[in-house]
């Protein structure tokens, strides 16, 4: 019977959820599906050396990331580096940024890799490492922990 | 042109340029090698298939090892060895311990780059990674649609990338050269492996890539193929279409060749679809035809006949991206077995087509990659 006993969440209770009922759910399962994306972004920082674009949007990092392009949005040379796949901050990345998980990324590398056309970026262990690489890599473009030391001559770049 | 001269041609090229930045590193920061190995046991039900015989096959195996070396910071030699054993396929014989897949030579300065020697032909979405287990749902791709042909190029090949922005980005490659081709055929008096070559091999290759992890490719060619006997002239196109999502991916790609001396009109396709239940657990399927025009039917118009029809199904147990064990069950009919199915038959001076065979066969493998 429609709306009786403890099948609260048949389809025939939802059509009488009264109106605010309903927007209120629908707004708090909104709410859910952005926050895990909004929690990623804050995981990293994205670093880059002195010649690189001040902003990027999404698309453009993420084509830089996978060597889809080898420039900057400015035409200055970019020379992405990552961390090690089994780095938290980069899955964060990797998913926030790439869309994918780090699994599937490194399947696109192989492909790349054994299909002769491109190679991975370096790989390196730490975020120390990260910004000694773009520190001294004209073009050198990576990510770090949110919070993470960014010294002098490292630019922070702003993802839109 | 000769593996020797593709060579030369490829040192001598990274010999002119060596010297500008020979001292600025060790040979341990230059040289990087990465490998492959697709190593599985496989038989089939019936009749031969792919050299896998009704008692079963271990001496089934892909290696690869590929070594670059970076010239300077534009400029690297890559070459790339491959070790095969196929089976109880006649292809056994023609096909050595140790080959050179690819030998080359590439410059690139940013978003173009260019490869002398032997290289990797870029032909649809899978054919330069045709012998690479960890990034491909079965055993193998498709023979259907790839064949055992056009994996490399003996020449040159040119290609330019782009980025328009909002997830759009596009993959241009043109190239020219040859290519060394086999096929095997069974004959009345036994199997035989025909080889033949492709020569002025001119064709393009563009990719578009768009949001949604969509990509689209097409593929065009021409040359001359030449036998010992003949000398003919071949076409081929090939569209391409994948969608890859977080959980699925479908890949489709046609191939369709026509030319003469002999005639040909050849219809080759795949679809391949994969469900990732978990990070760990692919599932995929597999469909694929390679239709044939038959030319030569005695008082009957020419008539396109199935010369495979294949359904595949595959389990992939994810390790690690880098090592995948699968488990692949395939059911082939039409009359591309490694025996002899005869594809038409003369009655009362009228030629018909005859019946398909059937055979069934599995492949248990594991890949790795370094």
């Amino acid at each position: 019977m429609p709306g009786a006993g403890p099948a609260s969440d048949s389809p025939s209770t939802l059509r009488l959820m009264p109106p605010h009922r309903l927007l209120q759910s629908l707004l708090v399962g909104a709410a859910l599906a952005v926050l895990p994306a909004a929690a990623s972004a804050q995981a990293f920082t994205v670093v880059a050396h002195s010649s690189a674009s001040d902003e990027l949007n999404k698309a453009q990092l993420a084509d830089i990331m996978l060597k889809k392009t080898a420039k900057f949005p400015n035409g200055a040379p970019a020379q992405p580096v990552d961390l090690t796949k089994t780095s938290p901050i980069r899955a964060a990345f990797s998913q926030a940024i790439l869309g994918k998980a780090v699994g599937a990324v490194e399947s696109y590398w192989q492909t790349q890799l054994f299909g002769g056309t491109i190679v991975p970026p370096a790989q390196k262990n730490s975020d120390a490492d990260i910004i000694e690489y773009v520190k001294t890599t004209p073009g050198g473009i990576g990510y770090v922990a949110a919070g993470a030391a960014v010294p002098s001559g490292v630019k922070t770049i702003t993802v839109k | 042109m000769r593996l020797s001269r593709i060579l030369g041609v490829a040192f001598v090229a990274a010999a002119l340029i060596t010297p500008a930045a020979a001292n600025a590193q060790g040979v341990a920061d230059r040289l990087t090698v990465h490998g492959s190995l697709n190593a599985g046991y496989g038989k089939s039900s019936d009749l031969q298939i792919y050299g896998l015989p009704n008692d079963g096959t271990a001496d089934y195996r892909i290696m690869t090892l590929q070594f670059r070396y970076k010239i300077s910071d534009n400029d690297e030699f890559v070459t790339q060895q491959l070790n095969r054993r196929v089976g109880d396929s006649p292809l056994k014989s023609a096909v050595g311990d140790l080959t050179t897949q690819w030998a080359y030579w590439q410059h690139a300065t940013g978003d173009f780059s260019f490869k002398v020697g032997r290289a990797p032909l870029p032909r649809g979405l899978v054919n330069e990674v045709r012998y690479i287990g960890t990034v491909l749902p079965f055993f193998r791709v498709p023979i259907e649609y790839t064949t055992e042909a056009f994996d490399a190029v003996d020449g040159a090949v040119a290609n330019a990338r782009h980025s328009w922005g909002r997830g759009w980005s596009t993959s241009t490659f043109g190239f020219f050269g040859g290519s060394e081709n086999r096929s095997v055929r069974a004959t009345a008096s036994g199997l035989t492996v025909r080889s033949s070559r492709a020569t002025n091999l001119v064709g393009g290759q563009a990719y578009v890539d768009a949001p949604g992890g969509i990509r689209l490719g097409l593929y065009a060619d021409a040359y001359e193929r030449l036998t010992d006997t003949t000398h003919g002239h071949r076409v081929h196109v090939s569209p391409s279409a994948q969608i890859d999502r977080d959980r699925w991916m479908v890949r489709g790609e046609f191939m369709r060749e026509t030319g003469h001396v002999p005639n040909s009109d050849l219809k080759q396709w795949y679809v391949t679809g994969v469900f990732r239940a978990s990070e760990k657990v692919h599932f995929a399927t597999e469909h694929s035809v390679e239709q044939v025009r038959q030319f030569t039917l005695p008082k009957a118009p020419n008539v396109d006949v199935d010369g495979m029809r294949q359904t595949g199904a595959a389990i992939n147990y994810l390790v690690s991206p880098a090592t995948v064990v699968k488990f692949e069950h395939h059911w082939a009919a039409g009359y591309n077995f490694e025996s002899l199915v005869p594809t038409t038959a003369i009655v009362s001076g009228v030629a018909h087509v005859l019946p398909p065979a059937k055979s069934n066969f599995w492949i248990v493998s594991l890949a790795v990659a370094f």
